[in-house]
């Protein structure tokens, strides 16, 4: 089924998942995981379990909120948001697919990646529709120089492409993420087919296969900010959904995120 | 078919279309100057910035630079429903829909110009609200200045004048050519001369605005929902591009995300 009617969203069965991130530091004005600081969900682990084949996220993997199962044949939405912190911030929420790593500053593996496609929206033909998905790179441990990451990868089509050497811009440390942009032409990602690390003498980092759901900008600290779903858009999301925050600070920040996520189901 | 209820907006097909900039080394601009950003490094990769001559070609998704549209389905009509947009520099940014890029024009050109058709991506034929900008492709000298003859929403020639920002442009810089008292769009462009400058080479470029939108402070950003942005028509064709004016001399990284709804 397919929620298609504001009555249909009225008479869905409805949750708030609450997505609320314990104070951590972070790193200034770029973007930060924020998997490992605990809160509810509990605090999960920043560091990849396989790089050869990378690791389906699902919503009980750890660090991820739990979504309730779905009543056979309903579909999921995300129809709002309420985000409060202590500090201000710019903010994307994911459905984290896969994670690959961790690799060392100076591999060049091979991936064969599971299976994503149950947790690709269709298009209007009915096919799953990779047009969206990014790649980014995330810090696990501390590195050193200008630690590069190029990813291999077959696009939307099925069609090799690679992002070239895409660099930190510094020296990479835990939960520091930087996005790898697709070659020009390529508007997505079915795979991911060799990760190689450049540059950098040291540290390790992983690769997030990811599916942006919302972003926004919290624009004053301790207040409530609430979209409504005009704003967020009604986003398909599946009840194995790794729901990931990725957040953007101002400053270095210690201060916590306290978020809801309204997701409807019909 | 038209999107022409709430309903009708929940249960359409909604793309997500990034237009990410992620210039190590954003472009140096000059404050509250225009500056393209097609050209940029990001997502969608950056495109070329000089025209591909005299006249000119009808930009596309296709082109590089423009983010690509997933084709609609059959006798599905597409709308801007949703932007999500931040920036790592205080500016304002307009997004357009890009319809014809004409150029390189030397600086002191005097070219006459066959613009192919753009009505397939003109809603309803209304030409009303069409913009022409020039956009710098190579350094000019002095107040580079151009004069555009172009036929207006009624299809009656009109010239824009000799129009520069009363310096030499820069590369990227964009400028628009206010259109003669009384004219509200443009049709075509028919000619296309520079003035003032010794050096430089200029695309011109016919642009339909499509929202615009302030950063107040680095790293600010905000979503309009349709409401805010009234819901204008995209086609699955559009060559979406953003124009940025910095408050000071960076162009930064804006971050747009573009919901395109289609039904």
């Amino acid at each position: 089924m397919t929620i298609t009617t504001l009555e249909g969203i009225k008479s869905s069965q409805r949750w708030r998942i609450p997505l609320r991130r314990a104070a951590g530091t972070t790193i200034a004005s770029v973007f930060n995981s924020t998997i490992t600081r605990g809160g509810d969900p509990a605090a999960g682990t920043l560091a990849g379990a396989s790089t050869a084949a990378g690791i389906l996220q699902v919503d009980s993997t750890g660090g991820y909120p739990t979504i309730p199962s779905f009543l056979g044949g309903a579909k999921g939405y995300l129809t709002g948001v309420d985000f409060i912190s202590g500090t201000q911030l710019r903010f994307t929420l994911f459905d984290c697919l896969v994670k690959f790593g961790a690799y060392t500053f100076n591999a060049n593996t091979a991936v064969t990646m599971p299976s994503i496609t149950s947790r690709i929206p269709l298009n209007p033909a009915g096919s799953p529709d990779y047009t969206g998905l990014e790649l980014w790179a995330e810090g696990v441990t501390t590195g050193t120089l200008n630690q590069s990451v190029t990813v291999t990868y077959n696009d939307e089509g099925g069609v090799s492409g690679s992002t070239g050497a895409v660099s930190a811009g510094t020296t990479i440390a835990a939960n520091r993420r930087w996005q790898l942009p697709l070659a020009a032409g390529d508007t997505g990602v079915s795979a991911v087919t060799n990760v190689q690390g450049t540059v950098a003498s040291a540290g390790t980092f992983n690769v997030l296969l990811m599916r942006p759901l919302f972003q926004a900008r919290y624009v004053l600290q301790d207040v409530i900010q609430k979209w409504s779903l005009l704003e967020v858009g009604m986003p398909e999301i599946f009840d194995t959904s790794a729901l990931d925050l990725s957040i953007f600070c101002d400053s270095t920040s210690s201060q916590q995120q306290d978020a809801y996520l309204e997701i409807c189901s019909g | 078919m038209a999107i022409t209820t709430l309903d009708n907006w929940i249960a359409a097909y909604k793309q997500i279309i990034p237009m990410t900039r992620l210039a190590a080394t954003p472009r140096t601009t000059v404050a509250s100057g225009w500056f393209t950003t097609m050209d940029q490094a990001g997502q969608p990769g950056a495109g070329t910035l000089a025209g591909v001559g005299a006249n000119g070609a009808v930009q596309d998704d296709t082109t590089a630079g423009y983010p690509q549209i997933t084709t609609f389905a059959g006798g599905a009509t597409g709308y801007l429903s949703r932007l999500e947009y931040s920036s790592t520099v205080a500016c304002r940014i307009q997004l357009f829909d890009c319809l014809w890029k004409g150029g390189p024009y030397a600086f002191n050109a005097n070219q006459a110009i066959t613009m192919p058709s753009i009505s397939a991506r003109v809603p309803g034929a209304d030409y009303r609200g069409l913009e022409i900008w020039a956009e710098q492709v190579t350094t000019a000298t002095l107040n580079q200045t151009w004069n555009v003859s172009y036929n207006d929403e009624g299809g009656a020639g009109g010239t824009t004048g000799a129009t520069g920002i009363g310096a030499a442009p820069t590369v990227g810089r964009c400028w628009q050519l206010p259109l003669a008292a009384g004219d509200s769009g443009v049709t075509a462009i028919t000619n296309a001369q520079g003035g003032t400058g010794s050096a430089g080479t200029t695309n011109i470029l016919l642009l339909r605005p499509l929202a615009q939108v302030r950063i107040n402070t680095a790293n600010y950003g905000d979503v309009l929902d349709m409401l805010r942005l009234g819901f204008p028509q995209i086609y699955d064709t559009s060559a979406l591009m953003c124009l940025v004016a910095a408050d000071s001399t960076s162009l930064g990284n804006p971050d747009i995300t573009v919901e395109i709804a289609s039904g």
